[in-house]
C-alpha cells in the first residue's frame, strides 16, 4: 500500500483544541431521515445574491423542480426536494436567525416516493466527452453550493477570473469542529463518488496537484482514500493527513497546512492560485452529474444532548424539530436543553426555536445541555495575550475588542481579517466574548470608512 | 422545554478562567510561603495572615464603595489573595501588624482600584505597596532578623546585598556562601529565601502554561550580563553575577512579579524587551545606586513603559504586506 508522503500537516500559528466529543456520532451510518409533512425552504441557502422565487402559492412541484432562480450569477437555484403543494411562500426566521422569504411546501409523500426514482439511475458519463463550461453549467443548473458552511456557491468558485493561474485544488476533508462527524462518515462510505466529484473538479479547474486534507483523527479515511487512489492507480490526487486541530478547516489555514502559501490580507484564494472545495460538494458534483441530481438533501450529523445522535441524510427544509425528533429520537431531557446550534459549535449559530429549517449549509444540529453552556458575564481583559498566542491569523482580538468598544473605527482595519473561527473567545479566562466584537469591528471600520471617504471627497 | 439561549458562537469554552489561573499562583508560591514559615516562625505567620486577611477586607471595601455586583464572587477569584501573598513575601520577617495592613491598603486600593480594578492597573499593585512601604518607612523595612524557627529571639542581620553595598564584597565572602543562599538560608523578604522552592513554583506555573518564559528568561538574563560585564573589569570590587541571581528578589521578581499579565507586555518580542530592561535596570540600581537592592523599583518602572512597549511590539497578521 502507498504511504502517504507527507508527514502530517498543519499551519503556522495559532489553533486550540477543544474537546472533540465526535465520538458520539463517529461511524454511525448515514440514515435516510423521514419524510416530514412540510418543507419550508427560505430564499437565502447560500451566500451572495438571495434566489427568485418562480412559484405561486397553491401551484403542484415534482420534485426536483426549480423553485427559486438564480438572480445574478453570484447567487443559485433552488430546487423542490420532495413532490407536492405550495401551501404558501412566507417571511420566517432562518436557521442564521435573519428573517427571510420562505416557501412552504406541502409534501405528498406517496407521489415523492413515485418521482424520486427519476434521480436513481446511474449515467455512466465519460469525463472527456464534457467541456469545461458544459461541466460549470451543469453545476450551476443542480444549485450546488459550498457545503463546508459558508456556502459559496460552487460555479463561482470554478470561474477564476482569466488572469489568475490556478495550479492547487484542496478538498477539505479537515473537518476540525467539535461533534460534527458527517463529512467523515461521508468520506468513508462514499469514498469512491467524493474522488468521482473530485475528479470533475480537477478537470473543470485543469489544475496540476490535487490534494485531499483529511484530519489524523480521521485516519480510517485517510488509510480509504490511500488506498482507493493507489489500487486505482490515479496518481495526480494526493491525501495529506493534516494534525487534528482547531480550525484546521479553514480555508486560510487549510491552504497554509498543505501549500504553505498564505492570502494576502484582502485577496481571494485564487489569488494564490489556489481552490478548496469541501468533501460535500464534491459529492454532491458526482450526484449531480451521474445522477443529474440536484441539492434537494444533504448529510447532517445530529448530535449532543440527543437520545440517538448520528448522521443523517436530510431534505432541505426539514424542520429542526423533526430531524431531532425522528432522526435523534429526541432529546436526553428536555428540561436540561439549553441551547441548539445550527452548524458546529465553534462557528454555528444558536437558533430561537426548533421550527427554522435545515439549508444547504447546515452541518450539524448539535443540542448542548445546561452542563456544557454556562453563560458568564465579560469580565476584564487581564491582558494573558492567550487569545493572540491562539489567532490563527496572528490579530490582536483584545485590542479589537478595545477599538469596537470605543468605536474607534480608523483602527478596526485588521478585523476584515479575522476569520471568525472563535478561538479567542474560546480561550479568554474570563469569558471576554472577543470574536462578538470584532465581528461588531468589522461594520464599525466599514461605517468609519465610508464616512472617511465622504470627508476626503468634500474637502 | 425551557427557552433556548441565544449566544453569539463560539458556544463551547475552554476550562481555563481567571481562579484558576490566581489559584495556580498561589499554589505556586505555597512551598516558598512554607519555607519562610520554617525559617521565621510564628512571625511568617502573622505577616503572611494580616496581608491576607487584610488584603481580602479591603477588596470587598473597594468593591462596596463602587457598587459592584457579585462582590463576594470577585473577592474570591484569587486576584487579591495573590496580590497580598505577593506583598507578604515582599516584606521583612519582623514586619510590625500595623505596617503590613497599611501595604495591603497602598496595594489594593491605591495600586488597584483607584486605577479601576483587575485588569486596568499600570502598577503591579504589590510592588507599589512594597516601594511606598520602603520609602516611607525606611526603618522597618530593613531591618532583618535571622533565620531563627519559632524561637522567638530577634537577632538584627544584614541581608547579603546590604553587607555588599555597605561593607563590600570581601565582608559579603566571608559572610555568606553560595550553596546557602540558593537553598535560602540567609535572612531578607519572607519569599526570597530559597530560589530553590520558587523554581519548582515556577516550574509548576510553566506546566500549567500560566507563565512564558520570555519574561524570566530575558529578565535574569540582563541582570546576568549587565553584573557579568562589571565583574569581568574587576572580579575583587564586584560580586558575581551568579551572587545576583540567588540574592534579593531576582528570583520571586523574575518569575513571579515581572511575569504579571495585567501589567507586562502582551507580546512576545515585547515580553523580551520589557524582560531585558528590568534585569539591567535592577543591575543599574543594585551596582551603581544607593539603594541594596533594585528589583521593586526595576521592575515598577518597567510597568510605566508598557503601553509604549506594546505600541511598538505589535504582531504582524498572516496575509499582511508588512515585513515579519
Amino acid at each position: 500500500m502507498r504511504k502517504s508522503l507527507f508527514k502530517p500537516v498543519t499551519f503556522k500559528k495559532g489553533g486550540i483544541h477543544p474537546l472533540e466529543n465526535k465520538h458520539l456520532s463517529a461511524h454511525k451510518a448515514i440514515v435516510e431521515l423521514p419524510l416530514p409533512d412540510q418543507l419550508s425552504i427560505n430564499l437565502s441557502q447560500h451566500l451572495g445574491k438571495k434566489a427568485k422565487a418562480i412559484v405561486e402559492k397553491k401551484q403542484v412541484v415534482c420534485i426536483g423542480d426549480v423553485i427559486a432562480e438564480a438572480d445574478g450569477p453570484f447567487s443559485a437555484l433552488i430546487h423542490a426536494p420532495a413532490s407536492g403543494t405550495i401551501k404558501r411562500i412566507e417571511e420566517k426566521l432562518s436557521a442564521q436567525g435573519i428573517m427571510e422569504t420562505t416557501i412552504v411546501i406541502e409534501v405528498n409523500k406517496e407521489k415523492t416516493g413515485i418521482d424520486r426514482s427519476k434521480f436513481e439511475t446511474l449515467n455512466e458519463i465519460d469525463l472527456s466527452s464534457f467541456s469545461r463550461e458544459e461541466l460549470i453549467k451543469k453545476i450551476q443548473q443542480n444549485g450546488i453550493v459550498g457545503q463546508g458552511g459558508a456556502a459559496f456557491p460552487t460555479h463561482m468558485k470554478l470561474s477564476p477570473p482569466l488572469d489568475k493561474q490556478i495550479d492547487v485544488l484542496i478538498i477539505n476533508g479537515a473537518e476540525c469542529e467539535p461533534y460534527l462527524t458527517a463529512d467523515h462518515q461521508l468520506m468513508l462510505e462514499k469514498s469512491m463518488e467524493i474522488i468521482k466529484g473530485t475528479l470533475v473538479l480537477a478537470k473543470i479547474l485543469g489544475v496540476e496537484h490535487t490534494f485531499i486534507g483529511i484530519e489524523q483523527n480521521k485516519f480510517d479515511a485517510i488509510d480509504l482514500f490511500t488506498k482507493i487512489l493507489n489500487d486505482q492507480n490515479i496518481t495526480h490526487i494526493q491525501v495529506i493527513p493534516l494534525i487534528t486541530k482547531y480550525p484546521q478547516g479553514g480555508e486560510k489555514q487549510l491552504i497554509n497546512a498543505i501549500t504553505g502559501r498564505d492570502i494576502p490580507s484582502g485577496q481571494l484564494p485564487f489569488d494564490i492560485g489556489v481552490v478548496v472545495h469541501n468533501v460535500g460538494t464534491a459529492f454532491s458534483i458526482y450526484e449531480a452529474l451521474y445522477y443529474n441530481k440536484p441539492v434537494m438533501d444533504r448529510v447532517t450529523t445530529i448530535t449532543g444532548f440527543v437520545k440517538n445522535p448520528g448522521n443523517f441524510r436530510i431534505k432541505i427544509g426539514t424542520s429542526f424539530q423533526h430531524a431531532i425528533d425522528t432522526g435523534a429520537q429526541g432529546f436526553l431531557d428536555e428540561e436540561r436543553v439549553r441551547s441548539v446550534i445550527n452548524g458546529g459549535p465553534m462557528m454555528g449559530q444558536s437558533v430561537r426555536q426548533l421550527d427554522v429549517t435545515v439549508m444547504k449549509g447546515t452541518g450539524g444540529i448539535v443540542a448542548l445541555a445546561d452542563a456544557e453552556i454556562t453563560y458568564q458575564d465579560e469580565g476584564p481583559c487581564i491582558r494573558c495575550s492567550r487569545c493572540i498566542d491562539v489567532c490563527p491569523i496572528n490579530l490582536m482580538p483584545l485590542q479589537l475588542a478595545d477599538d469596537t468598544i470605543m468605536n474607534n473605527g480608523k483602527l478596526l482595519r485588521d478585523a476584515l481579517d479575522c476569520i471568525e473561527c472563535g478561538n479567542c473567545s474560546y480561550i479568554c479566562p474570563t469569558n471576554r466574548k472577543l470574536v462578538h466584537w470584532i465581528k461588531i469591528g468589522k461594520k464599525v471600520y466599514r461605517t468609519w470608512k465610508v464616512q472617511e471617504e465622504k470627508f476626503n471627497k468634500n474637502i | 422545554m425551557k427557552p433556548l439561549i441565544l449566544t453569539s458562537a463560539p458556544h463551547i469554552k475552554s476550562k481555563s478562567t481567571l481562579q484558576q489561573i490566581m489559584y495556580d499562583v498561589a499554589l505556586a508560591l505555597a512551598p516558598v510561603s512554607a519555607w519562610s514559615i520554617y525559617l521565621f516562625g510564628w512571625k511568617s505567620v502573622v505577616v503572611i495572615v494580616t496581608a491576607i486577611a487584610s488584603g481580602l477586607v479591603f477588596e470587598a471595601a473597594a468593591l462596596k464603595i463602587q457598587k459592584k455586583a457579585q462582590i463576594m464572587k470577585t473577592v474570591f477569584d484569587g486576584s487579591a489573595i495573590v496580590t497580598s501573598l505577593l506583598l507578604a513575601l515582599n516584606m521583612p520577617p519582623a514586619s510590625p501588624i500595623w505596617l503590613t495592613i497599611t501595604g495591603s491598603f497602598v496595594a489594593i486600593i491605591i495600586g488597584k482600584h483607584t486605577f479601576g480594578g483587575l485588569g486596568y492597573n499600570i502598577f503591579n499593585p504589590a510592588l507599589v505597596a512594597r516601594v511606598f512601604l520602603l520609602i516611607s518607612f525606611p526603618m522597618q523595612m530593613t531591618r532583618w532578623i535571622s533565620p531563627n524557627g519559632f524561637n522567638s529571639e530577634e537577632i538584627t542581620v544584614a541581608t547579603p546585598l546590604d553587607v555588599l553595598k555597605v561593607s563590600g564584597l570581601q565582608k559579603m565572602q566571608e559572610s555568606f556562601n553560595m550553596n546557602d543562599l540558593f537553598n535560602g538560608y540567609s535572612t531578607g523578604s519572607l519569599g526570597e529565601m530559597s530560589e530553590l522552592l520558587l523554581l519548582i513554583g515556577a516550574a509548576y506555573l510553566f506546566f500549567r502554561k500560566v507563565i512564558t518564559w520570555e519574561i524570566p528568561v530575558s529578565m535574569l538574563l540582563g541582570l546576568f550580563l549587565f553584573t557579568g560585564a562589571f565583574y569581568l573589569v574587576d572580579p575583587l570590587k564586584y560580586a558575581s553575577p551568579f551572587f545576583h541571581m540567588v540574592t534579593g528578589g531576582a528570583i520571586l521578581g523574575a518569575f513571579f512579579m515581572a511575569t504579571d499579565m495585567v501589567t507586562s507586555p502582551i507580546t512576545r518580542k515585547g515580553m523580551l524587551i520589557f524582560g531585558a530592561m528590568t534585569g539591567i535596570i535592577t543591575g543599574i540600581i543594585r551596582i551603581l545606586g544607593s539603594y541594596p537592592e533594585g528589583v521593586s523599583f526595576a521592575i515598577i518602572m518597567m510597568n510605566a513603559f508598557v503601553p509604549l512597549i506594546d505600541r511598538y511590539t505589535k504582531v504582524i497578521k498572516i496575509g499582511s504586506d508588512k515585513k515579519r
